[in-house]
């Protein structure tokens, strides 16, 4: 059945349905900041439920609350400060590469640094085990490293 | 009805034990550390060693951190020098100072031989440019690495000139740091203006320099 494209898309939802089969609601012009959104829209056409089948029902939910703010302009630091809050390390790795896979800029740029400001103080340890990276120096190599720049080892917070 | 769309994408497990995320996601996050983390973080693996290294790096590195929009000042420092013992560079993390107004900030010490001869006379992209008078020889110093360059040869000989005007920047076209001074020598009015290059160790003198002296 062929879609007309509807001209004003300002009160208009579309539904979208995560990789676990789940169905949520988004104003068309929330879904317009993501192009991945926006661009299976066009192919598709706003009447149908659009597949996304890299994203979950854990995560969508909180990318829709922070869209549905955006657009109404009141994203601020507090908001932002708020919606991190009570999320680990591994959720926010998690919401980061699904705004990733969504081309969502604006969500992809503040958790980008919300992870750098997450790691700033976290040990080398840490850091691999968190992006999942093989230490491949030598133990002699390593302890060299390290004493060239024992200074910008101290104040390490302890690994939870 | 829902149309069958085929997506290219690879599947992505809905629970993971370890996400883990492509190498350019990773660099976006690099970028945004501060020096001292990255430095620390060399010691990860190598790739991540060469890639925090590389001078491609620290340029987009400095330029996303001294951009418009970068607010969160966790590159910015206030610098001092000391000009009693102990001879040392005081970093100040601005970050902290504006976070915390009312504790007391502690400051990044640093600190090289005969750092009792050198004053600061400009900084530009994070690099101190450090003179010693006595001798007149130039210093660039990197107080966020810790790294300082050889002292230059002469840049002009210790007569009676007085520095009437200085200045430290970047010459974006040829990539290289400059020094200019203007000397004047108040016995007879002359003035000499000399402009160092940093890397190529050659100072020239330039001809004609503009430069209009207030009389007091």
């Amino acid at each position: 059945m062929a879609q007309e494209a509807s001209s004003s898309t300002s009160s208009k939802t579309i539904s979208l349905k995560t990789g676990d089969g789940e169905i949520f609601e988004i104003e068309a012009s929330a879904a317009k900041q993501m192009k991945t959104v926006q661009r299976l829209i066009d192919d598709l056409g706003d009447d149908i439920t659009i597949p996304l089948h890299n994203v979950f029902s854990k995560e969508l939910p909180k990318i829709i609350e922070y869209y549905k703010k955006d657009i109404t302009g009141e994203i601020t630091k507090d908001f932002e400060a708020e919606f991190v809050k009570d999320l680990n390390d591994d959720e926010v790795k998690v919401l980061f590469l699904a705004a990733n896979y969504l081309d969502a800029n604006k969500l992809f740029e503040f958790l980008s640094q919300n992870i750098a400001d997450r790691l700033e103080s976290k040990s080398v340890e840490y850091v691999r085990k968190y992006f999942g990276v093989e230490n491949d120096f030598t133990p002699e190599e390593e302890s060299k490293l390290r004493e060239e720049r024992a200074w910008s080892f101290r104040g390490i917070k302890e690994d939870e | 009805m829902a149309a069958q769309y085929c997506c290219n994408q690879p599947m992505l497990q809905p629970t993971t034990t370890n996400t883990i995320l492509p190498d350019e996601l990773i660099d976006d996050i690099l970028l945004r550390l501060p020096v001292r983390s990255l430095l620390r973080f060399k010691s990860v693996c190598k790739s991540w060693k060469t890639l925090i290294t590389h001078p491609k790096f620290a340029n987009i590195h400095l330029r996303s951190s001294t951009a418009a929009e970068d607010t969160s000042m966790a590159n910015k420092q206030l610098i001092f020098l000391t000009k009693i013992e102990p001879y040392v560079i005081l970093t100040y993390h601005l970050k902290q100072l504006f976070e915390n107004p009312s504790t007391c900030a502690e400051p990044v010490i640093s600190s090289f031989l005969k750092m009792k001869k050198y004053g600061i006379y400009g900084s530009c992209n994070g690099l101190l440019c450090l003179f010693d008078r006595s001798q007149c020889r130039l210093k660039l110093f990197n107080p966020s690495i810790r790294v300082k360059s050889k002292k230059s040869p002469q840049v002009f000989p210790p007569l009676d000139w007085t520095m009437r005007y200085y200045g430290f920047g970047y010459d974006q076209i040829n990539d290289k740091y400059k020094f200019l001074v203007v000397l004047k020598d108040y016995d007879n009015g002359e003035t000499l203006t000399k402009i160092y290059t940093f890397g190529e160790d050659s100072c020239k003198t330039i001809q004609n320099f503009p430069c209009n002296f207030i009389c007091f």
